[in-house]
């Protein structure tokens, strides 16, 4: 067995979950944000909201990049 | 000291005295004359963690060279960025949203637990009873920080503003309120 291509699918496969947790991680802190957002209003929390998106856009090119990449 | 409706923050928007916020149980007419949170210099140590983090992902790929490829080594990379990115974030978070606020109504106190579990307490301007200051500690005494308690009547809960900046203005911004409401 070429134990350089089972490592290979090894760490794909974990890197997939990892992804996957990690995108329903920045799913969470996102509505989180959105809820922490309506106990204290604040002009910058537009600000907080952005940076939440982003976070969940990084977790799927994450995700992407778990699968295609590597 | 209601005449006075400039705006001002102090220690990196710790301490903003008259702010333009509102809150979830927000009253009509209610005006919101002070906003605290915890002192800079107490998120420090999650700063500090962070930059060791990164430290440990810089010095680790010396070791891992050898044992992945490229792809891998960059996807090692990224999730260990992420994970910072993640934990800095988080940590911003839990500071941000934990306040004090005082109104020219009540205080109210709201605590989020690893963003998760909410706590909003808040006590009436003419329920409070005392209002004390826990200021110990070298940098406590050098950065001018302190832990707030107000004190309740009767079964009602305490609150608490913990580590904020110029406790001692807070504390006389509250008395002041506080006299108002008993008439003194």
């Amino acid at each position: 067995m070429d134990f350089s291509l089972a490592g290979g699918i090894i760490f794909k496969v974990v890197a997939i979950f990892v992804s996957i947790f990690y995108l329903i991680y920045s799913l969470v802190i996102g509505k989180q944000v959105k809820i922490m957002g309506r106990v204290v209003e604040d002009k910058s929390n537009r600000s907080l909201f952005m940076v939440s998106s982003i976070q969940t856009t990084v977790a799927l090119i994450l995700l992407i990049f778990s699968i295609f990449l590597i | 000291m209601e005449n006075n409706n400039n705006p001002s923050a102090k220690a990196l928007f710790s301490y903003l005295t008259y702010p333009d916020i509102k809150f979830e149980t927000y009253e009509p007419g209610e005006k919101v004359i002070l906003l605290v949170r915890a002192h800079p210099f107490t998120q420090i140590y999650w700063i500090i963690y962070a930059l060791f983090f990164a430290f440990i992902i810089y010095v680790s790929n010396f070791f891992i060279a050898d044992f992945f490829r490229g792809s891998q080594i960059f996807m090692i990379n990224l999730f260990g960025i992420i994970f910072i990115a993640s934990y800095v974030w988080l940590s911003f978070l839990n500071w941000y949203f934990n306040v004090g606020i005082v109104t020219n109504r009540r205080v109210v106190d709201v605590d989020f637990y690893n963003l998760l579990y909410k706590e909003v307490t808040e006590a009436r301007m003419d329920r409070i009873e005392d209002v004390t200051i826990k200021s110990g500690g070298y940098f406590e005494s050098l950065l001018n920080f302190g832990t707030i308690f107000i004190q309740t009547a009767g079964t009602e809960t305490n609150v608490e503003f913990k580590e904020v900046p110029c406790p001692s203005e807070a504390v006389t911004t509250i008395n002041q309120l506080v006299g108002r409401k008993h008439g003194f």
